[in-house]
């Protein structure tokens, strides 16, 4: 069954199942999308996860199927999430400071693999917050969960090539961070 | 740094939010409908009168000061002639109306529309007929 249809069977008969089915089709990307931007933070997490899908209840009957769902259901996470984002900036006067990446490995055990691995990721996060919160999403949408320029464009309401410049732009940005804090592998 | 470096960068990271988040429970979907469920019962008719009041009332306001106010009137008498013979000599009315005002028209097909222009152009052209 397509989402649309899992749609409209939520929507005109309140089908519940139908509403599980389309959340778990999409609920592991979003929850890596909910923790690459709110620093790895696992009960920001669910509580952003939990706000998304009250907004998805809430405006789900306004989906009338002119973008796919995805696109809808991507655009709604966004605006959730930039607007957690903003709140949290404007009570935290900054966006949260993130663990040191050393000292984050250092407590995680596990193959040498892994720990780098650990580390890595721990340290864009951190180079990411040099990022506006919109540019963080496009960047990870993109680079991290291998979005088209297409569908960012839809879920953003820009165009392709703003997007392009955006996303390039970013990734100057990152790189240059990277390599004056000394990250050079 | 190489664009290659941070691909791989962003592929740690993404697997690294694969392996964290799949620790957590599966979403609570009944907790989301019974908080949209409370928000519409918060969100009943009854609940907004004084809303519905509030706003009718700033309308009739609006409405009344609208009414009492006029616009200001329009200098009485004729438009002074230096200003119509400097118009006239900038752009003539029938070279305005077919090059300024039916292109505008949309859509600009529009036989109806194109007939209307036509005939006020051709009034123009021939005034004293």
């Amino acid at each position: 069954m397509t989402d649309e249809e899992l749609v409209e069977r939520f929507v005109s008969s309140d089908d519940r199942e139908a509403l599980q089915e389309l959340v778990s089709r999409y609920s592991d990307k979003l929850r890596r999308l909910l923790y690459s931007m709110l620093g790895a933070d696992l009960d920001r997490v669910q509580e952003a996860e939990q706000e998304v899908y009250v907004k998805l209840v809430e405006r789900v009957d306004r989906f009338r199927g002119a973008s796919s769902f995805s696109t809808f259901f991507y655009a709604l996470a966004r605006n959730r999430v930039l607007d957690i984002m903003r709140l949290s900036r404007r009570r935290l006067g900054r966006d949260t400071v993130l663990a040191f990446p050393d000292k984050a490995a250092s407590l995680l055990p596990g193959p040498a693999e892994r720990l780098e691995r650990e580390t890595d990721a721990a340290l864009l996060r951190s180079a990411m917050t040099i990022l506006s919160p919109s540019d963080r999403f496009l960047l990870y949408m993109k680079d991290a969960e291998g979005e088209s320029i297409a569908d960012l464009a839809a879920v953003t309401g820009q165009r392709e090539g703003t997007i392009k410049s955006r996303l390039s732009r970013a990734r100057s940005r990152l790189k240059r961070h990277l390599e004056v804090c000394g990250y050079e592998r | 740094m190489n664009d290659s470096r941070l691909q791989e960068l962003f592929g740690a990271a993404r697997e690294e939010a694969r392996e964290s988040v799949s620790t957590l429970a599966p979403p609570n979907l009944e907790a989301a409908l019974a908080a949209t469920s409370t928000q519409h019962h918060r969100l009943g008719l009854g609940s907004r009168l004084p809303q519905i009041a509030a706003t009718a009332a700033v309308l009739v306001i609006a409405i009344g000061a609208l009414l009492i106010l006029e616009a200001p009137a329009i200098p009485a008498g004729d438009i002074p002639s230096h200003l119509t013979m400097l118009v006239d000599s900038l752009y003539s009315e029938e070279s305005f109306v077919l090059d300024e005002l039916a292109p505008r028209l949309t859509p600009r097909n529009a036989r109806v529309l194109d007939a209307v222009w036509e005939s006020v152009a051709e009034e123009i052209r021939t005034p004293d007929s």
